[in-house]
């Protein structure tokens, strides 16, 4: 899913090189932490959230299928 | 060769695109498969011109634009589309239309239901993210699920617009996205001495279905 997070977000930003995903495994959820440059955080957060909303959709719907949670975090911090 | 159709791509027609003529769709598709040598599963096409010449039915005359499927590298939404399968646990394909300055995409696969669940969380989930990465307007659909849901919201429109003339009272709807209160603008206008309005700000409004008062 890591792989599959990073692509999302790299055709969102305008900076795809500071795209940066590490994935950390839990007994039955993975949280995904999402990094990119500081301009570039509300394209992948969207108005009103739409757009991490709509990336989570869609690791839910994987995650039905794969049998697990996946948790998006989109760090802010760099 | 090469050199040529590459300039072609600069604005934005496409070299592989072929124009047909036909007295139907039926008729111009099959003549598009013949001609481009491809089965109708692999072209994509839009409909140009759609005319009724004068003096009679059999003269109608349509005209569609037709091109191979894969030859579309500069689109930006199926090439985002393809990834984001691939990398997805889920058996889902799709297929696309053209019309006008719109992409429709169009989902099938065993696990097309997963798109569904949720009044459609998911096939909006794609939109949403179709329509950032694509220069051209996206809408998803499967399984009729926008027929269904725009059926849906206008009965529901107009039962209680109905309810609104009888009583003379006016009601608030629930929370809705843009595309859908349109649809109920629509419906409720329809109706004879009824109206709505949008309540609030933000990207969800609520909707007030009220009486005209003359």
């Amino acid at each position: 899913m890591k792989e599959l997070v990073e692509m999302i977000a790299k055709a969102l930003v305008d900076n795809p090189d500071k795209v940066h995903v590490s994935q950390l495994e839990g007994e039955q959820t993975s949280i995904l932490e999402l990094k990119v440059d500081p301009e570039d955080l509300g394209k992948v957060i969207g108005k009103q959230g739409r757009t991490a909303r709509a990336i989570r959709v869609i690791l839910g719907a994987a995650g039905m299928k794969l049998k697990r949670r996946f948790n998006l975090e989109i760090i802010e911090k760099n | 060769m090469e050199k040529n159709e590459k300039n072609n791509s600069q604005n934005d027609s496409n070299p592989q695109e072929q124009e047909f003529k036909g007295r139907n769709l039926e008729d111009v598709i099959s003549l598009a498969e013949h001609e481009m040598k491809l089965t109708r599963e692999q072209i994509n096409y839009e409909i140009v011109a759609e005319k009724t010449k004068l003096f009679g039915i059999r003269r109608k005359e349509i005209v569609i634009r037709a091109w191979p499927k894969r030859a579309q590298g500069e689109n930006a939404a199926t090439e985002f589309l393809d990834q984001t399968l691939e990398m997805l646990p889920l058996n889902i394909t799709y297929h696309t239309k053209k019309k006008r300055d719109m992409l429709y995409i169009i989902f099938e696969g065993p696990d097309r239901h997963l798109l569904l669940r949720k009044d459609g969380a998911l096939l909006l989930a794609f939109q949403h993210l179709l329509n950032k990465v694509s220069p051209k307007k996206v809408q998803t659909d499967c399984d009729f699920f926008r027929q269904k849901k725009e059926q849906e919201l206008k009965d529901h429109a107009q039962y209680v617009a109905q309810r609104v003339q009888e009583t003379g009272e006016k009601e608030i709807l629930d929370f809705m996205n843009p595309y859908e209160r349109r649809i109920i603008h629509v419906a409720v206008n329809q109706i004879q001495g009824i109206t709505s309005e949008s309540i609030g700000d933000g990207f969800l409004k609520r909707m007030k279905i009220i009486p005209v008062k003359d």
